[in-house]
Order: C-alpha cells, then structure tokens, then sequence
C-alpha cells in the first residue's frame, strides 16, 4: 500500500469520509430536519464525481486487488450517478416517516462504495468485500421503514437469500482458489491457459459453476429470482430504484469480468445452458409482469426480464478488445440506471407514503392532474420498453445486434418476441395515465427534489436516445480497458 | 461415463431400500400415539414453569454490539503478530496508517453507538 | 480387538476428508435454509453454509502452503457475524411489531 494508491481509489476515499461524515454530523447536530445531512452527503458525492477518472488501462492498485482502468470508471460514474439521485429521492422519502431514519444516508454511500469496490475487482477477496459492502447497506436500507411491517420482512428476506447466495459465491471461489492457489484472477487466467492447465480440472469448473449460481442469484435471473418480487415491493421506493440500478450494473460488471477470467473453460462449454437461463428469465419475467396490477411488482418482473436481454449479451460476450456485446452490455446498464431510479421516483412520487397507491389505479388520469410528471412517466416506460429514440432503445440495439453476429438467432428473436410482449405492460400505464378518467385522491407528490430528479432523468434519456455516440464510446474504452486487464 | 454406473446403481439401491422399509413401517407397525410417546426425549429432572422465558430486548442489542467488535480483534491480533515482519519489509508505517484507518472507522462506529444512546442501560 | 495403534498410523486425514466434511456440512445447511420453515434456523443454516466454506478454506490454505486462503477465512467470519447482527436486528424489530416471538407465524412474505 502505498499513496498513490490512495489516490487511485479517491473516488471511494471521498465516499466512506462521506458516510462518516454524515454519520458523526447526525450524532452531534441533532436538529429536526435532514437538509443538513443530505447536503453533507451530496458534497461527498460530488468531490467523488470530481475524483473520478483516474488510472489508465491496466492500472491496478493495492498489488493487484483493484482495477482502476476505464471499465471500472464507466461503472464508477454510473454508480454515483445512481447515488446522487437516489439520495434527492430517498431524503423526500424519509423525512415522511414519524421517526425519520437518518443512517439512510452514509448506508447509501457506504453501499455506493461496495459497488465500486465490485466493479474495481481484480481479485476474488475484494470482489466478496465489496459484494458484502454494498448487500448489508442494502439488507439494512431495505428494512428501514420502520412503522412498515412489510418493508422489516423485506429486509430480512433479502438477507436470508442474500446471504444463501454469497455461501454459494463464496463456495466457489474456495474451489477456484483450491485449483489454482490464487485469487487474482488475471493470474487465474494465466494458469488455466498454461500449457498443463489445470490439474483439478473439476474442481475448477464447479468453483464457476457456483460463482455464478451466487450472482444469478444477485441479479436475480430465473430460477434464483425468488426474492426479487416481494424485496422490490416491500423495500421504499427509493431505496427499490436504488437496489434494482446500482445491484444488477455492479453484479454485471463483476460477471464480465468472470466470464473473461474462465473464457475458453466453463463459459464455452456452458453455453447452452446459460442462453437457456437467458430465454428462461426474460420469458419468465416478461409472462408474469403482464398479471400484475401493482406497479412496484410489474416493475420488479420486468427487472426480471431486463437481466434476462442483458444476459443475451452476456452470452455473446467474448474475451477480445472492443468487443460489441459487453459494450452494449454497459451501454445497457447505465441507460437503465437512469431509467430505473427515476421511475422509482416517479412511483414514491405518486404512491404516497406507504406506497398504498402503488396500484395502477393510482395512476388513473395522471395526465389530467399534472401533465408534466405523466409526459416524464411515459418517457421512462417508453425507454424501459424499448421504444426510438430513447436510450433503452439503443441498450437492446446494442446488444441485440452484437449477438446476432455472434450467431445467437434463436435467443435474440426470443428476445425481440418478448420485449414486444412487454411493450403491452408498460404500454397499460401510459394508457391509464393518459385515457382514464381521475378518481377519487390520488396523485399527492409536489416536490421539487424529486421532480428535478425524474426531469434530469428524462432529458438524459432523450439526449443519450438521439445522441448515443458519447456514452456508447465510454462503454467502448471501457471495454478496451477490461481486455487489457487479461 | 461407465465409471459412475456402479455409484447409480448403490444410490439406486440405496433410495429403493429406504423407502421400502419406511413404507413397510408405516403399514405393517402398529400405530398407538399417547401424549407420553408423544413429548420430545429429555432427560433429567422435569421442568418448573415454563422454558419460554422472554428476554429483555436490550440483551440482544448490547449481545449484537459485542459480536461487532469482538469479531474486529480477529483482525487486529493477525496484524499485531505480524507487524514486527511488517517493520522489516519496509511497510510498517503504510501498514501502521491501514490499521489506524480501520481502527479510525471502529472508533466512528462506537462514538455513534455512544451519541445514539445505544450503549445506555435505559 | 482390532489394533488401534495401527489404525491410527493408517488413518492419514487429507484434504479430501476436509472437503467432504465441508461439501456435507454446505448441503446440510442448503437442504435446511430450503427444508425449514423456521426463520431462525433457516439463518443458522446460512450461516453454517458459511462456516462450511471456511473449512475448505482452511484446508486448501494448509494444503497449498498459501496464506491467502486464511485472509479470506477472517473476512468470512467479520462478514458472517455483520449478517447475523443485521439479521437479528431485523428480526427484533419483526417481533416487536408482531407482538409474539412465534418465529412460525412470520409468514406474509415467505411462500
């Protein structure tokens, strides 16, 4: 250890002062509002943002535990982005409780940090620190309405089977570091690829094996999703938004990197197996989002189904530079973090405060009571469908694209069946904002925090919808930078 | 492939046989449940009262307290062991500024505790 | 009577044994977090999935002559014992809204 590689991680540095800061400014100025604790929390967020970028391909910090290269950067940004949102959200959120919960705020960033730790990882030790980091936050924050019976057993399901799936993780990698004696996985690369290979040859397919079990479970692709529904419904809103954004880009992120180190063992000859997982989830979520009426669940199973389209990338992924699919992967992850927090918002926005009206009917002629948040609903929905010219749209081109060359045929026209499937679904709300009379008390939100949040969510989306070049080139130098890292 | 044929047939076997006398037990024993056959096996001298005993919920914070920073020792002794190593490679002051910053962390964590009345009997 | 002295020269513990011990104790506690119904045994079974992995661990770490294994053994422990603080404290939290310590009645989300 070293100062330089302080200095690398500055943007995870600022974070964890950020937490603390927070926390000792919540024990010593007691006063009745959080204005000061999300102020406080937001400067971190910012110095973070204002660190970011250092390192350049195949820079690696603390003697090979983190990555600081381009990849981890894109990540980086989506994560604080991710977090700079959620906190506006979140603090409307909380201040509605009776008993404001103020360790909302360092669990956000002490979570943030987890992901970036994920995303960083070089090395199967940090990969389960940071995975643990960022999970316990959550576990704690999805538990944190406390007068809500439904959000403290959220919480503890999301433990149990968070937990359930890091032993499987953790499984995995004892069996891989039993294979080949390290946990660096560059250097697991290099021996599995060494002209005698690898000697415990089973053991080592079943360390990835498991490893994946552990991160299919995380992002929650079928059948390790059972939790998602009920987490995702009993969580807050914000803190839902949060999780389903920040969780899947950095459980992505970690498995692109997985994929790589055992490319050419496990991933190729697993194949057909994972693209049956990919047909499976998208299918799956994609069928049962059409039953639901309540919105925070529809919007769980077509999270569902999102990990599902990006998991087609996953499939098509191979360890070379520039290669199309991870980069649509990433170009993917970050148009639906945006997309995801802000609907989130919009859902805590409409829904009161114990989500009673997370119903359709809640939404019935929203656009008859406030135009504005109903035209910024429909962009999202349109995005998360799919729809030109919105950045969703450009995610699944992306990916749909690379994996047609890939020679993936099957799995991306049952991938474009199903996203026509779910244009239906997202289509209803828009249909029931827009053609349905308003009835009785509904829409109650009028908050200029979260309001700016869904507008700057919006706009981006439209902007990166007709102007793609930028972020789809950051995706591409990111992916770059993960091939130099091999 | 042919070497894992004698294993299906032993777990074959072994499921046949196991079921076999389960579902014989179950038809052929006799089948005569008294409150006595009934209770769990215990031995020593029967209980007084009831065992349910409800303990204070503070119990459970000062126990979750304890468990936090009881399990930090684990690694600080590692360190403390190795640290005269440390000074020798050349690292001891970055690895002295790693523990200061963990410990640094712990500290925050208690003085929160502290402030939040967590650590107040009452 | 069989000897016992040269059974015990015989009986040589490898890393095989350990990991047996370890994949048995993994499926004991993955059967149990699948099999039981009771919230607080199913957390004990997480958790001795957990412990089962610090065997393995362990046993490879001395069987490779690496420290590194032992490393992640301690992270697992400081992570294990966070889980299980979190974990209590939610389920505390549970009781005390639901007025029992019927840990069996804990059922509105659980399928």
């Amino acid at each position: 250890m070293s100062w330089s590689d302080v200095s690398l991680i500055a943007p995870m540095v600022w974070l964890v002062l950020g937490g603390v800061a927070t926390l000792l400014v919540d024990a010593f100025v007691p006063r009745k509002g959080q204005g000061h604790l999300l102020i406080t929390s937001l400067v971190f967020v910012v110095l973070a943002l204002a660190s970011l970028g250092r390192g350049s391909d195949g820079t690696e910090a603390f003697g090979g535990a983190l990555a600081i290269d381009s990849f981890a950067n894109f990540f980086h940004l989506t994560f604080l982005v991710v977090a700079l949102m959620s906190l506006a959200v979140g603090s409307v959120v909380f201040a509605r409780e009776e008993k404001p919960v103020a360790e909302f705020y360092p669990l956000i960033l002490f979570s943030t940090v987890g992901m970036m730790v994920m995303a960083s990882a070089l090395d199967l030790v940090t990969l389960f620190v940071g995975l643990e980091t960022m999970s316990i936050a959550l576990y704690v924050l999805s538990a944190s309405q406390r007068h809500s019976l439904f959000s403290s057993e959220a919480g503890f399901k999301y433990l149990l089977l968070g937990a359930f799936s890091s032993a499987f993780l953790l499984f995995g990698i004892s069996l891989i570091y039993g294979a080949t004696q390290t946990f660096h996985l560059p250097t697991i690369f290099e021996r599995a690829h060494a002209a005698g290979g690898i000697s415990m040859y089973a053991v080592y397919m079943g360390g990835w094996a498991l490893i994946l079990v552990g991160l299919a479970f995380k992002v929650a692709l079928v059948p390790f999703h059972m939790w998602t529904p009920d987490v995702y419904e009993g969580a807050p809103s914000p803190i839902t938004g949060f999780m389903a954004a920040g969780v899947k880009a950095a459980s992505f992120a970690v498995l692109l990197r997985v994929v790589w180190t055992a490319s050419d063992g496990f991933f190729s000859e697993a194949a057909p197996l994972m693209a049956g997982l990919a047909i499976l989830t998208m299918s799956f979520g994609n069928v049962v989002a059409l039953a639901q009426t309540n919105l925070k669940r529809m919007l769980a199973y077509s999270a569902i189904a999102h990990a599902g389209y990006i998991f087609v990338g996953l499939c098509a992924t191979s360890l070379r530079v520039g290669d199309p699919a991870a980069k649509g992967i990433l170009f993917y992850l970050f148009s639906y973090a945006l997309m995801n927090v802000g609907t989130f918002a919009l859902v805590s926005l409409v829904s009161g405060r114990d989500g009673e009206r997370c119903d359709l009917d809640g939404f019935r002629g929203l656009a008859r009571r406030n135009p504005l948040v109903s035209a910024t609903m429909a962009i999202l929905l349109l995005s998360l469908a799919g729809v030109p010219p919105t950045a969703g749209f450009w995610g699944k081109f992306y990916i749909f694209e690379a994996a047609m060359r890939e020679g993936h045929t099957t799995l991306v026209v049952i991938a474009l069946l199903n996203s026509a499937v779910a244009m239906y679904y997202y289509l209803r709300v828009i249909v029931v904002m827009y053609m349905r009379e308003p009835e009785g008390e509904a829409y109650d939100g009028h908050s200029p925090q979260i309001l700016a949040t869904i507008a700057a969510a919006a706009v981006a989306i439209l902007w990166i919808g007709l102007f793609p070049g930028p972020v789809s080139e950051l995706a591409r130098l990111g992916v770059t930078a993960l091939a130099h890292s091999f | 492939m042919n070497a894992y044929v004698p294993i299906l047939v032993v777990m074959t076997i072994a499921v046949v046989f196991s079921l076999l006398f389960l579902v014989l037990s179950k038809l052929l024993g006799p089948s005569r449940p008294d409150p006595e056959k009934l209770t769990a096996y215990e031995c020593g001298v029967p209980t007084r009262g009831s065992t349910n005993l409800r303990f204070y919920v503070r119990f459970y914070v000062v126990a979750l307290l304890f468990l936090l920073f009881d399990l930090e020792a684990a690694f600080l002794i590692p360190w403390a062991v190795s640290f005269r190593s440390f000074v020798a490679d050349g690292v001891g002051y970055s690895m002295f500024a790693a523990m200061t910053v963990f410990f640094g962390l712990l500290v925050v964590g208690l003085v929160y505790e502290w402030r939040k009345g967590a650590l107040e009997w009452e | 009577m069989p000897d016992l002295q040269s059974l015990g020269d015989n009986l040589q513990v490898g890393l095989e044994h350990y990991l047996t011990l370890s994949v048995m104790l993994f499926s004991i506690g993955t059967l149990g977090v699948i099999f039981r119904r009771n919230v607080l045994v199913m957390f004990m079974s997480v958790e001795l999935m957990l412990t089962s992995v610090n065997i393995s661990l362990v046993a490879f770490s001395r069987y490779l002559d690496d420290l590194n294994g032992h490393v992640l053994v301690l992270f697992v422990l400081a992570v294990a014992a966070a889980e299980a603080g979190v974990g209590l404290a939610i389920l505390v939290e549970i009781f005390k809204k639901r007025d029992t310590v019927d840990v069996d009645e804990f059922r509105q989300l659980m399928e």
